[in-house]
């Protein structure tokens, strides 16, 4: 087995010291970080989407998964900096204000992050400004809103009408999620998309910035 | 109650048994903000919302089943304060916001610290609210109230209020720890209810909290669940059903796949049936009416407009009440976009939905 295929099923098995070990062999056999990263990291991290969305994953096996893709990107990261390879993009994500739920948008993050964005994790209870003024002041093209509460919705149409105050809403994109969420909702506020689970927010993601 | 022939205990024993009744009962619990609205809105001060509205009396013991560490508060301000709680871990209460608490530290990090916890953790007569069962207990079975006993274990306790995310690691990793600490904290759960059935103070049911889902699914597989957290479920409904008394089990999010495990495990009641999550309340009744009872499965979402509530209560109900096995609830607390006057057409629809005359 060549060492992406090894870093592949060690990511999907969660195994941390295979992928570890692979990435390093790898880099010191000349692969390439970028090859690395495109080539079995991500596509590794895709899978384990999709084996979450038919049930064959829940949590555990997706956050070991993803524990052991960062282990192996925190040892690409250099030599990623240093051939100047980018993130395919920036995402905001973050629970919204007067929510405090956390786990459904830490899924998020970890996916998006596995599908090779850049992340900026703003937490639980944040306000439409900060969504927005973050967005703006790190040049991100997606704003990911998750709400657990029926009561914290409202907060999701306030960051729409922030975003389209500061005259980007279409530039900067707004995806939402969260147990009480529905597209129908996102066709209401002005919402440019719905995802049901994280790993459909990984393809909503690249969806959104392609569009 | 007007109109009402029963007991809530009475009402309740029919249920579980899945039989009619004089009506389904009505329980349901509002976040605090909507008292705080409820209250604006001519609620009386004590907040008695069961009694001011006529819905069924449910009275819980709740024995401190934590590792006792002191509560300290570190930062308060009027939105919210942080503190340390019974769990050793760091919380963030926010004041006026419907929702849970943000947790920002656990005391158990590794195998050390969780010893220093299961220390902790030992039977002690102390835990008790014994005062209060003085006090109150008789007065509850003269007036027919039903009495829960809150036990609490599993797999939500673990992660929300001890462990957080390094739990889930934990579960696939080093099910042994895992397994150690639900053991640890279900058979504290009995030995204090032991106490206090054998003190004289019985009860007529076993609740536990065990939020396993979210939408779409639950957080781990069933296969997990059977080898982690089934067996401590069974054994704390095989000790309720020794003593007579029945299982109201609840946990949020979809645990749909769950259910049949839940069932063999020894569960007579789920609640909330979290629709907003993926919950179908109408096909569970179909396929497991039979062996479960039910608890919820009103859709909050629909409290706005007050009319969509209405329907939903029309839909749902009449189907979910056939022979017994349903108790009326919203399936997950009441929201302050609730008004008391909104609430109090809710109960009245739900009993006359409800009724079996």
């Amino acid at each position: 087995m060549g060492f992406n295929e090894t870093i592949f099923e060690g990511v999907l098995e969660g195994n941390m010291k295979a992928v570890t070990t692979a990435t390093t062999a790898a880099l010191a056999a000349g692969t390439a970080a970028g090859d690395i990263l495109n080539e079995a990291m991500i596509p590794a991290m895709a899978e384990v989407g999709r084996l979450f969305e038919i049930n064959e994953y829940y949590v555990p096996e997706l956050l070991i998964a993803a524990r052991a893709m960062k282990a192996g990107l925190e040892i690409l990261k250099p030599q990623l900096v240093a051939t100047g390879v980018e993130p395919k993009g920036k995402v905001v994500v973050g629970t919204v204000k007067g929510d405090l739920h956390d786990i459904g948008k830490n899924l998020v993050a970890i996916m998006v992050e596995g599908a090779g964005y850049e992340v900026i994790d703003l937490g639980v209870d944040v306000t439409p400004e900060n969504y927005v003024n973050t967005a703006i002041a790190q040049g991100a093209q997606v704003i990911g809103l998750s709400a657990l509460l029926t009561t914290t919705m409202p907060s999701m149409k306030a960051t729409v009408e922030a975003l389209k105050e500061s005259g980007l809403h279409g530039k900067i994109k707004v995806m939402i999620g969260g147990a009480p969420v529905t597209q129908k909702y996102a066709d209401e506020i002005g919402a440019d998309g719905y995802a049901r689970d994280a790993a459909g927010a990984a393809r909503l993601v690249a969806h959104l910035i392609a569009g | 109650m007007s109109g009402d022939t029963m007991t809530t205990r009475e009402r309740m024993r029919r249920m579980f048994a899945h039989q009619e009744a004089d009506r389904v009962p009505v329980v349901d619990h509002p976040w605090p903000t909507t008292i705080e609205r409820w209250e604006r809105e001519g609620l009386p001060a004590d907040g008695d919302y069961v009694a001011y509205l006529g819905m069924d009396r449910v009275q819980r013991i709740m024995a401190d089943l934590t590792p006792r560490f002191p509560e300290e508060t570190v930062e308060e301000t009027d939105e919210f304060r942080i503190h340390t709680s019974q769990w050793g871990a760091t919380k963030k209460d926010w004041k006026h916001t419907a929702s849970t608490p943000q947790h920002l530290d656990f005391f158990v990090k590794d195998r050390a610290s969780w010893e220093m916890v299961k220390q902790r953790l030992q039977p002690d007569r102390d835990r008790i609210p014994w005062a209060t069962l003085k006090s109150e207990y008789k007065k509850w079975r003269e007036a027919g109230d039903w009495i829960t006993a809150g036990f609490w274990f599993g797999f939500e306790v673990t992660y929300s209020h001890m462990i957080g995310v390094p739990f889930f690691l934990m579960m696939s990793e080093d099910p042994e720890w895992v397994q150690d600490i639900v053991t640890t904290m279900v058979d504290l759960s009995i030995a204090q209810y032991d106490m206090i059935w054998e003190a004289g103070y019985e009860f007529d049911q076993v609740n536990w909290w065990n939020d396993m889902g979210f939408k779409g699914k639950p957080f781990m597989s069933p296969k997990m669940y059977r080898e982690l957290f089934k067996p401590a479920d069974r054994k704390a409904a095989e000790w309720a059903h020794r003593h007579g008394c029945v299982v109201h089990y609840h946990s949020c999010g979809n645990v749909t796949q769950m259910v049949p495990d839940l069932i063999d495990a020894g569960v007579d009641m789920l609640n909330p049936l979290e629709v907003k999550a993926g919950m179908d309340p109408l096909a569970l009744k179909a396929e497991f009416g039979d062996r479960l009872a039910f608890h919820g499965g009103l859709n909050a979402m629909c409290y706005e407009p007050p009319e969509a509530m209405w329907a939903e209560m029309q839909r749902v109900i009449p189907v979910m009440m056939q022979n017994g096995g349903y108790v009326i609830a919203t399936d997950h607390s009441i929201p302050d976009n609730v008004s008391l006057e909104q609430f109090r057409q809710f109960v009245r629809l739900a009993k006359e939905i409800g009724s079996y005359k």
